[in-house]
């Protein structure tokens, strides 16, 4: 007796289309495009979150390495290829590059063919594109672990190795972006379209003035900040804030509160933004008017960031409940919080008299991370919660796997950026007093840099929770990665419950 | 606090300027005007309908006057798992089909 | 319908590209008078090899190398320069090592504040040798281990206190080794420089101590 036939069988297709389309509100038409967008993007966003997910574990565990290091520095020093200088390095390239780009890259790739209704264009060399940036990737960090660094912070990795495969990489995804707006079926461009597009008009320009060759003396210095202060608002801000704009509305089922707002929250984050690099040079021998400018700059970003963040935090007010039905929500929330705090907190500490306590200490470093990891990381999280049940069909299986991910995590980010931030300050306030010896500083730190190590402890624990439910979430069903594909509709049958019909 | 130096007020004048004629040019080509629509633009009347838990009785309400009687979500809408916040048996009837032989092959629709 | 997407990427390259003409293109300019007659002597062969391997090993990530202004903050007096160092102390370095972290202290000034070739050789093997109280990891790769007596002609075992070396063995310096302490002890910006130096960071302006 062959199984009885799955209760969907014959539903989703044919004459059926419509009347499963009624059940969900849709034109036919509108339903082919949504299926058909998220179909198109289906392979190469899986595999980015998938190789996203693999760096965030490995960037991670070197992120926890250096912490212990700090205040065990008889840990592992036998081999170069372990010193904190370098291990340090390969956490910054794993989780920044590796980590948060392919998440949001893959993120981007599945939310752009949604919002201008029409299929992922070019799926097939932004694969390619994925795989080459993603070796450039690889190699970069492999060689700043031998000790090939190109020398700059956030641009280490060696010039002529990583180059061509970032920039050939990057430049076959950037492809697929465009080519897939320039099909566009859609009069409207929401503001989540300007920021990816942004990201991807930006990063190329700041990648190659970082890494034009032949930059020395202070001029380096310039490149430098303006290079790693840039990738973080015009890379991994855009996209993060990009992504935000669509799944606090979404999963509400209200618009955003103020579309002005979001419009010139884009602008003058732009128009701001790119002149705050600076605010890394501080006292520093440059000349002056070029950090003062910084100073304004950074300041005025309070324009763009309580634009944004009235707007997402308005979206959601009276509305916080939804936090407990939705880890989307509960993460890409928590995400825009983290923003609006982590925004402030750099114009503050911008300010001449605050940079004089906090410059070259663990509050410069904590700070990173509530916005790298806080903001950023957890948009991230949000976003593959809600993207990838929608590419396999079906709900992640366990909801215990969520609340610990998200437990371990938050509780790990909190440990962590109060454990450094008093670390910062205490360091910060013995150097500046002269009377102090320079001993004082290391001292007065390492109980805050244990604490460090603990909250790393626990984000490194809830990446291996989460990693472990992505690895059994794909699993199922066998299907998904054959090539003998059925046609997209028919992958959706095992949402359309009976309840769902019903309805 | 303002610098001093020419090339910084030259740069912001210029800045500003620059920033000023786009916004008119942008306004004059009609662009700022359709706010709500592109706010809009993300949802289709199913988000619109979506039964949502965390919204009480009058938010429930309101929403099914202005777009329609609710739609119930499927398992995972939120980007959670089935369970939900508690770790309770999925609430659908279907039962997940494990079995790789009824992808493909057996999936075709009947005739 | 192509004007909307492109006007935003039209605006979004205007703004970036104006941002990087007033903080990179101009002043790169404007530095490019810097005074070199008050440069610091160029590095030697021996010391670009031990930038090199302080770059290799990511030194910048625990030490600066700048001097701020005494008018603004207390590096002078804590004893890590003479003066605030200025874009000419860096015309030699491709790229620059300004670092952003003080886990451990400043190094522009490294040579003339600790000369000796053995302290540094010491240090970089064992560096809570010298300072209990020091978080900076061992190199010990730039040190090799040989039994006694295994010398090279010109080589000398490094001194090292009672207890701390490996028994019945002697460390030598590598190559590597010496040339990243002939690096550091290069390090040096205690000379004076004039004031057309010294006003370099307020180029256009009156000149300016943190006090906007």
């Amino acid at each position: 007796m062959t199984a009885p036939p799955r209760p969907t069988e014959g539903r989703a297709t044919g004459p059926d289309l419509a009347a499963v389309a009624a059940s969900r509100g849709l034109a036919p038409e509108d339903l082919d495009i949504r299926l058909r967008a998220d179909a198109s993007s289906r392979r190469i966003v899986l595999l980015a979150f998938s190789v996203a997910i693999v760096w965030l574990i490995v960037g991670s565990a070197f992120g926890e390495l250096a912490s212990l290091k700090l205040h065990w520095p008889e840990l592992l020093t036998r081999t170069g290829w372990l010193t904190f200088g370098r291990v340090r390095t390969a956490h910054l390239h794993l989780v920044n590059y590796g980590w948060a780009s392919v998440a949001l890259i893959g993120t981007s790739l599945w939310l752009l063919p949604r919002l201008v209704h029409t299929e992922l264009k070019g799926a097939g060399h932004a694969a390619v594109g994925a795989i080459l940036f993603n070796i450039g990737l690889l190699l970069g960090v492999v060689g700043v672990l031998m000790g090939y660094s190109d020398g700059m912070e956030w641009l280490e990795a060696k010039r002529w190795v990583s180059a061509p495969f970032l920039v050939v990489g990057g430049g076959l995804i950037g492809l697929a972006m465009f080519r897939t707006v320039a099909a566009r079926r859609t009069d409207h461009l929401y503001v989540s379209v300007w920021y990816i597009l942004g990201a991807f008009i930006w990063f190329p320009m700041l990648y190659l003035l970082g890494k034009w060759p032949g930059w020395s003396g202070v001029e380096s210095a310039a490149v430098n900040w303006f290079f790693a202060h840039n990738v973080l608002g015009f890379w991994l801000t855009a996209m993060s804030v990009g992504a935000a704009y669509y799944f606090i509305p979404k999963v509400l089922g209200r618009p955003v509160h103020s579309y002005q707002l979001s419009v010139l929250g884009f602008w003058s984050l732009a128009m701001f933004y790119s002149l705050n690099g600076m605010h890394h040079l501080v006292g520093g021998p440059i000349p002056t008017w070029m950090v003062t400018t910084s100073i304004a700059a950074s300041v005025l970003m309070f324009i763009p960031v309580i634009a944004t963040g009235i707007n997402l935090h308005m979206t959601v007010v009276g509305r916080f409940g939804a936090l407990r039905y939705s880890p989307t929500l509960r993460f890409v929330v928590i995400g825009a919080l983290a923003y609006t705090a982590v925004s402030l907190q750099g114009s503050f500490s911008a300010l001449r008299e605050v940079s004089r306590i906090t410059h070259f200490t663990h509050w410069t470093v904590a700070h990173s991370h509530v916005g790298g990891y806080g903001f950023v990381t957890f948009v991230a999280f949000g976003a593959i919660y809600y993207i990838v049940p929608r590419l396999v069909g079906h709900e992640w299986p366990s909801a215990k796997l969520i609340r610990w991910h998200f437990n371990l995590v938050l509780g790990g980010i909190a440990i962590y950026v109060l454990a450094l931030t008093w670390a910062g300050v205490a360091q910060g306030l013995a150097l500046l007093d002269p009377q102090i010896p320079f001993q004082e500083s290391v001292k007065r730190s390492i109980p805050g840099l244990y604490g460090r190590s603990l909250g790393g402890l626990l984000m490194n624990l809830g990446h291996l929770v989460f990693a472990y439910h992505f690895f059994l979430m794909v699993r199922r069903p066998a299907g998904v990665f054959k090539r003998t594909r059925p046609p997209f509709h028919e992958a959706q049958p095992v949402l359309y419950t009976a309840e769902a019909e019903r309805a | 606090m303002l610098p001093s130096s020419l090339p910084i007020i030259l740069a912001t004048v210029a800045l500003t300027a620059g920033a000023a004629i786009m916004l008119a040019v942008v306004w004059k080509l009609g662009f700022l005007r359709e706010w709500d629509a592109q706010a809009r633009s993300i949802f289709d009347e199913r988000d619109f309908r979506l039964a949502r838990e965390w919204e009480g009785p009058v938010d429930a309400l309101e929403r099914e006057l202005q777009y329609g009687p609710p739609v119930a979500p499927r398992p995972g809408e939120w980007g959670g798992a089935a369970g939900g916040v508690r770790d309770t048996p999925a609430r659908h009837a279907a039962p997940h089909d494990d079995d790789p032989s009824h992808d493909a092959a057996t999936s075709r629709p009947a005739a | 319908m192509m004007t909307r997407v492109w006007l935003i990427a039209l605006g979004a390259f205007a703004i970036m590209a104006s941002a990087m003409a007033l903080l990179v293109f101009i002043p790169q300019a404007m530095l490019a008078d810097v005074q070199a007659a008050e440069a610091p002597p160029r590095y030697t062969e021996r010391q670009l090899r031990g930038r090199e391997l302080y770059i290799a090993n990511g030194c910048i990530y625990c030490h600066s190398q700048q001097v701020r202004d005494p008018a603004f903050t207390t590096d002078v007096d804590r004893g890590w320069g003479t003066r605030a160092t200025v874009p000419a102390d860096y015309v030699h370095d491709e790229p620059h090592l300004l670092g952003t972290m003080r886990t451990g202290p400043d190094l522009i000034n490294v040579g003339q504040r600790l000369p000796s070739v053995e302290w540094h050789l010491l240090h970089l093997y064992d560096p809570r040798a010298l300072n209990e109280w020091s978080t900076m990891p061992r190199f010990t790769w730039l040190f090799e281990e040989r039994a006694e007596g295994q010398l090279a002609p010109g080589e000398k075992p490094l001194a090292i206190p009672a207890g701390r070396g490996p028994a019945g063995r002697i460390v030598v310096p590598t190559a590597d080794a010496h040339a990243l302490v002939d690096y550091l002890i290069s390090l040096n910006r205690t000379y004076p420089v004039s004031d057309t130096n010294r006003t370099m960071k307020t180029i256009g302006g009156r000149g300016s101590h943190g006090n906007e």
